[in-house]
């Protein structure tokens, strides 16, 4: 399984990164893919109403933690991750209401194959990003 | 001089058992309390588990595809009857904020509070997916672009 995101979830990652409130979500990101296929990832919310092309909005670290929104384009093994934010704290969102708008980023920046590559780095634990060469 | 002997010693005798008696009385009532603390810890805690049960349940029910007009109205439903329950939920937490001004049973309280959120949120989901997505046209078109990649 290979994992992507595109740019406005790893700008909002790197955001969160840097509060020392909510360091805690680069473990979090890493224990919650780090052994998982992608069937694993389909637990959750399915906001996309089709379970063989679901957009998931997830719970991360519990009540109160984070919620991550990824689509899963399962016929290439592929998850796209589309945006994260805390629940709680001073950049806290209590449910996302644009999150369509994150949805048809992810299939225009798919297209254009304008993606950050997810690789996971156990010795952190970490994820790190690398940037696609657009294709 | 006997007698003064007697009436100093019965005096003390008194004033000693009284004094017993009054810190085992305080001993007890602090262990009542506590116990009633424990009692009230546990309680949420097992609220806690079983809304966070529901919160599951109801996710999975995102995840169904083709549902016939019977299984909606059922979900219809369960979507009511989570509403009815939230409120319920708030109001029982809202009882206890004198309590958690205190600083009593604060981390089963805050996990109670999160759980209800959670359930609000799950719920107002599971009304989108079901019912308001399905009619939304320009969802619709975006789905249909999913599908094309």
């Amino acid at each position: 399984m290979k994992i992507f995101c595109i740019p406005e979830f790893k700008s909002e990652y790197d955001k969160l990164v840097k509060k020392k409130s909510y360091s805690s979500i680069e473990e979090t990101l890493f224990d919650f893919f780090n052994g998982k296929n992608i069937n694993d990832l389909r637990t959750g919310t399915n906001l996309s109403t089709y379970p063989d092309i679901p957009f998931v909005k997830k719970r991360l670290q519990g009540r109160g933690g984070f919620r991550i929104y990824y689509f899963l384009l399962i016929k290439d093994d592929n998850v796209y991750l589309s945006f994260l934010h805390p629940k709680t704290g001073p950049l806290g969102i209590q449910n996302l209401k644009d999150w369509k708008k994150y949805l048809n980023l992810t299939i225009e920046y798919i297209k254009s194959g304008n993606l950050y590559q997810v690789e996971l780095d156990k010795k952190g634990p970490t994820c790190k990003f690398k940037k696609l060469d657009k294709g | 001089m006997n007698c003064t002997v007697e009436r100093l010693q019965k005096t003390s005798d008194e004033i000693r058992h009284i004094s017993y008696k009054e810190k085992m009385s305080l001993n007890e009532k602090v262990d009542t309390l506590l116990d009633e603390i424990n009692k009230l810890k546990e309680a949420l805690s097992e609220k806690t588990q079983k809304i966070n049960s529901i919160v599951s349940k109801l996710e999975e029910l995102t995840w169904f595809s083709g549902l016939d007009q019977e299984c909606l109205e059922i979900a219809y439903n369960i979507i009511l009857f989570t509403k009815d329950l939230h409120h319920t939920l708030v109001r029982f937490y809202t009882h206890f904020n004198k309590i958690r001004e205190k600083g009593i049973a604060k981390k089963e309280l805050k996990a109670f509070k999160l759980s209800i959120d959670d359930l609000k949120e799950i719920n107002h989901d599971v009304e989108t997916v079901l019912f308001n997505l399905p009619k939304d046209e320009e969802y619709q078109k975006i789905i249909k672009e999913l599908q094309t990649l």
